[in-house]
């Protein structure tokens, strides 16, 4: 009989409460007011020792129980007054089950007395049978039991005369470690926990408003006042912990499911529990209770394979599930872990093609794959069995666990099984939070949420806002952030429409704090106006007729008396329309590792004057700003406006692509293009969205110079404009303006060198192959383009090999990638000074120290024809 | 919302022949001042009435709700009648607050100014005159006529009803 720690304490505690309660109303039975309830109350509580009993797998209890509950059964259909006969009856069994609460608690076993039970059972049976026979018959056999019972008792032990008064000792003994046990452990009504938990609560409350009053007080009042905050602290901890259960309580009757769930499956499984004594804030431990149980069934469904399967496999015919539970950084993690099959993620990706879940034209990794399982409504149950595949699934697991503050993971490796990982916080009543302020006023956000607090000075962070239509996001670690000024996001008059005002800071230097949330996969920035503290708070209620407020969780009183009002970060994601943008992020998340290998491009999507989508390669793209048509003046032939002190020539992208120029709004929105160190404008009729696409690009849509491809994404065709094409045509000279001219006669001089100079170009799309080939034969250089890494590898150890001065490579690349090609040209002889540029359509930092690893010389930018041009030239000694 | 249902909605009265079985009987009101207009509150109703409170504006409450009262650490939920009755003028945050407990949900009415418990007699009870505004009218139970003035009774019901509440049946 194995039965884990923390559940035979509680069955020991609730035995022996039970069993004081029985024997208390038995001695003094005249005293109780309803001898017919007296009965009927000792009945339930034999009843449940009984059920516990044959739960536990205690024979001797289950069998002296039963007997004894037949009895009572009998009294209580009888309505039989109590005799003292059958009190003393009914104490001698009471004292057997003490003995037996005695020894489970010290030795976690029933004692060897059977056949003292059997003997006490036998007496139960006999007085039963007696008062069966008739209701009155029971003067003469009133002293029968009494003898029966001290022979019972001594039993077991080796001389029976001897010890004939055991009975009374033991009870005796039973009984003060009964005292013992009580005033270990007592039962106490949850509300009542739940009240004093509450007015914990206040009283911290009260204590952080003391605390801020006595500042200025004399001396003992800030003493007095520190001890009440010391107590009260304490207090709060203490109280914290009559909540805590061990997750045992859940954990272990997963046994008892395990089993027959594994016997209906007809499969052999050992269910493995670990740490079941980590606790657990109860509330938490009852939201936790459904997921788990629906993890585990699916581990004994989907995951265990049947014995014979099993063997086929060469692994043990029984299967293990194993739940382990631990605290790790203020967290409780539940691990479910089986040695199964594990996830089959060619099924879950047909069957999420199957449900349209996903599009078979993107390829997705099996972590993607794997996340699919949290789709509602998936499940790949086969056959609909009692035991999982209802429909509700592991969507309805991870959205309980986050309810409540956790998150779920689910790693699975084929054949050998599936891990599922929960994080749960250790408690809901009192959370941290940083306390922030917009518009003097401070707010709570949950720490859980926030991803980092980001400061941006403009006189000295890189990092800058920046906008798209009056959007503002930042660029961080090569990702866009959308970012919601808070103050507009809460602003009661105007409703949030993506805010077209410029972006005010509250500090007089402009440094803006900006707290970077994350909520159900997206990642979004707030500005705020002031960061002020971390502390925990205990969150109360919204209140009443605020249910439609979606932007707070509730409400928290800080400790100057004031309210905080706890922001619900998924709340302002919904506010501000980040969801249905974040979606599109996920998605683009889930794709993001396969779309390094298709050469996906961020686009800026803009307006003209005429119909269509036009895209501008956003890497081009300097800055995006709006400026007034009143400060739009004209210089010659060119529309120019002051500009950070200097002169910005404007020209419109309509007008140079021969249609209409843009109407004069208030506003002009112009794109800021940067080349060779100077600023041109670029004016348009409006810019609509920053997208990244994958999709295949078409250059043969137009013969136009300006117009370098197009491409189809989600239905919608977009005309990529090549945006230095469009300076070099509006402006022959493009350089007037604030651009000084370039020295011909040091470009042609330096065109004559590069004539002489072979490049071998490794880039597999087609576009970029076409575009790079172009404009490094324009400026004189001889180009080999080859489709991927190992034709570019066949090429260079072909007999022409030698004759390449450079190698320009793309990273991603079906075959060979652009890190397998260098690593391999590396390798060979003679090659080892070949330098090597890496391009790509982006990098990181770490991407960087990658290319390097392998061999490169330098990571550059694609579209960056100056940029790419400049480098390729001091590689190769190229100079005026 | 017709005068008759607002009639049926006291609390003692299902119907005419009740109203005039419990004609003698009195009834305590608090009564308030909101936009110079004599209002009344069932007194079984009124928890307590507090002096102006610093409230907590809620972005994106509703106009009624002013915001949130931090009310010996409890938080209530601070409703202008100026707002639901929809008089165009706005509440400050130095009126008086009547603090009425709605199955367990503390509510702030917000009102100019604090008069005295009235006693009441049914007898002086009409339904609300089917002149006033509804904004207002769809608040009351009805009309008492005192000696000098009248006096509109609110229903803490139908206020908790018109900003959400939810009774728990």
């Amino acid at each position: 009989m194995q039965i884990a720690d923390g559940v035979l304490k509680e069955f020991i505690a609730e035995f022996n409460e039970m069993l004081e309660r029985m024997g208390l109303g038995l001695s003094s039975p005249d005293s109780h007011r309803d001898p017919v309830e007296l009965v009927r109350s000792i009945y339930r509580d034999i009843h449940t020792i009984k059920g516990n009993a044959m739960m536990f797998g205690l024979p001797l209890t289950g069998r002296l129980t039963h007997a004894i509950e037949n009895l009572l059964d009998l009294l209580r259909q009888k309505k039989t007054p109590l005799s003292p006969e059958l009190v003393t009856q009914l104490l001698g069994g009471l004292d057997y089950l003490q003995q037996i609460s005695l020894s489970l608690s010290q030795h976690k076993h029933e004692p060897q007395i059977e056949s003292a039970i059997n003997q006490s059972v036998a007496s139960f049976e006999a007085f039963y049978l007696r008062l069966n026979a008739s209701e009155t018959a029971v003067p003469t056999g009133a002293s029968e039991p009494q003898p029966n019972i001290a022979a019972a008792v001594a039993a077991p032990a080796s001389s029976p005369s001897a010890e004939a008064v055991q009975p009374n000792i033991e009870r005796v003994a039973a009984k003060s470690n009964a005292e013992e046990g009580i005033q270990e452990t007592i039962r106490v009504n949850v509300q009542v926990l739940d009240n004093i938990m509450n007015m914990v609560g206040e009283l911290v409350l009260v204590k952080n408003q003391m605390q801020q009053r006595v500042k200025n007080l004399h001396e003992e009042d800030v003493q007095i006042s520190q001890r009440l905050s010391v107590i009260t602290s304490e207090l709060q901890t203490e109280v914290m912990k009559t909540r805590m259960q061990p997750v045992g309580n859940v954990l272990n009757k997963f046994h008892r499911i395990c089993r027959d769930l594994a016997s209906e499956l007809k499969k052999d499984i050992s269910l493995e529990i670990l740490g079941a004594e980590t606790e657990l804030d109860r509330a938490l431990l009852e939201a936790i209770r459904d997921p788990l149980m629906h993890i585990v069934r699916n581990s004994i469904d989907h995951g265990i394979e049947t014995p014979e399967e099993r063997r086929r496999h060469q692994k043990p015919g029984q299967g293990k599930v194993s739940i382990s539970a631990f605290h790790e950084g203020g967290q409780v993690i539940i691990q479910i872990s089986d040695n199964g099959k594990g996830i089959d993620v060619e099924r879950v990706r047909k069957k999420a093609l199957e449900k349209g879940l996903i599009t078979g034209d993107k390829p997705l990794t099996e972590k993607n794959i794997l996340d699919l399982v949290f789709h509602p409504g998936f499940s790949t149950a086969e056959k609909i069995s009692n035991v999982s595949g209802r429909g509700v699934g592991m969507d309805v697991v991870k959205t309980n666990i986050e309810k409540i503050g956790g998150t779920v993971e689910l790693e699975s490796k084929a054949g050998q099984g599936t891990v599922t990982t929960l994080r749960i916080p250790l408690t809901l009543a009192i959370i941290p939070a940083l306390i922030i302020a917009c518009q003097n006023q401070a707010f709570a956000i949950p720490q859980g949420r926030i991803v980092e607090l980001i400061q941006i000075d403009p006189s000295t962070s890189e990092m800058h806002l920046e906008s798209i239509e009056g959007s503002p996001f930042i660029r961080l670690r090569g990702l866009l952030i959308p970012i919601i000024p808070l103050q507009d996001l809460f602003s009661k008059t105007k409703p949030f429409s993506g805010g077209s005002r410029p972006v005010q800071t509250s500090n007089e230097y402009g440094i803006l704090s900006i707290v970077i949330l994350s909520s159900e996969g997206s990642t979004f920035g707030a500005i705020v106006d002031d960061i002020y503290d971390s502390t925990d708070i205990v969150v109360k209620p919204l209140g009443s007729g605020l249910d439609a407020v979606k932007l707070f969780s509730g409400a928290t009183i800080l400790g100057d008396g004031s309210i905080a009002l706890t922001i619900d970060v998924t709340g302002i994601a919904e506010q501000a329309n980040i969801k249905n943008r974040a979606k599109g992020q996920t998605e683009q998340k889930i794709s993001a590792e396969t779309m390094r290998l298709r050469d996906s491009t961020d686009y800026l999507v803009v307006e003209l004057s005429e119909a269509g989508q036009y895209a501008l390669p956003l890497s081009t793209v300097h800055r995006l700003e709006k400026i007034a048509i009143r400060d739009i003046q004209m210089s010659g032939e060119f529309k120019v406006c002051l500009y950070r002190d200097a002169i910005l020539p404007i020209f419109s992208l309509s007008k140079i692509l021969g249609y209409k120029e843009e109407r004069d709004d208030v506003d002009a929105s112009v794109i800021v293009l940067s080349r060779k160190g100077r600023l041109y404008g670029l004016r348009v009729a409006g810019i609509l969205d920053i997208m990244t696409s994958d999709a295949e690009i078409d250059p043969t849509v137009s013969q136009r110079r300006e117009i370098c491809g197009g491409f189809i994404q989600n239905t919608e065709v977009y005309t990529i404009i090549d945006p230095f094409a469009v300076l070099d045509n509006c402006h022959p000279g493009a350089d007037g303006g604030i651009a000084a001219p370039d020295d011909p006669a040091a470009e042609q001089a330096r065109k004559v060198q590069r004539k002489k100079r072979r490049i071998l170009l490794a880039e597999d799309s087609r576009f970029f192959r076409n575009q790079i080939t172009h404009f490094l034969q324009d400026s004189g250089y001889t180009v080999v383009a080859a489709e991927d890494g190992l034709k570019a590898f066949n090429i260079l150890k072909s007999s022409e090999g030698k004759s390449f001065d450079l190698l320009l490579s793309d990273i991603e690349m079906p075959n060979m990638t652009g890190l397998e090609l260098a690593e391999a040209v590396r390798a060979e002889p003679g090659a080892k000074t070949l330098p090597m540029l890496a391009i790509t359509s982006r990098y990181a930092a770490n991407d960087i120290a990658r290319g390097a690893k392998a061999g490169f010389d330098q990571y550059l930018e694609k579209l960056n024809r100056d940029e790419l041009i400049k480098h390729i030239d001091a590689s190769l000694g190229v100079v005026a | 919302m017709n005068a008759s249902a607002n009639a049926g909605v006291l609390s003692h009265s299902g119907s005419d022949a009740n109203a005039h079985a419990n004609a003698q009987k009195t009834q305590q009101y608090s009564a308030f001042y909101v936009h110079k207009h004599l209002y009344g509150i069932d007194v079984q109703s009124v928890q307590e009435v507090v002096k102006p409170m610093p409230v907590t504006p809620v972005p994106h409450a509703p106009p009624y709700v002013i915001g949130l009262i931090n009310l010996r650490g409890q938080i209530a939920t601070a409703v202008g009648l100026l707002e639901l009755f929809e008089t165009g003028k706005k509440s400050t945050p130095d009126m008086m607050n009547i603090i009425c407990n709605i199955e367990g949900n503390l509510i702030s009415l917000m009102v100019d100014e604090i008069g005295d418990v009235l006693e009441m007699t049914r007898t002086d009870f009409e339904e609300t005159p089917a002149t006033v505004p509804v904004a207002v009218a769809r608040l009351l139970e009805g009309v008492f006529k005192t000696k000098d003035a009248l006096m509109s009774v609110v229903s803490i019901e139908k206020v908790a009803a018109e900003i959400g509440i939810k009774k728990k049946s």
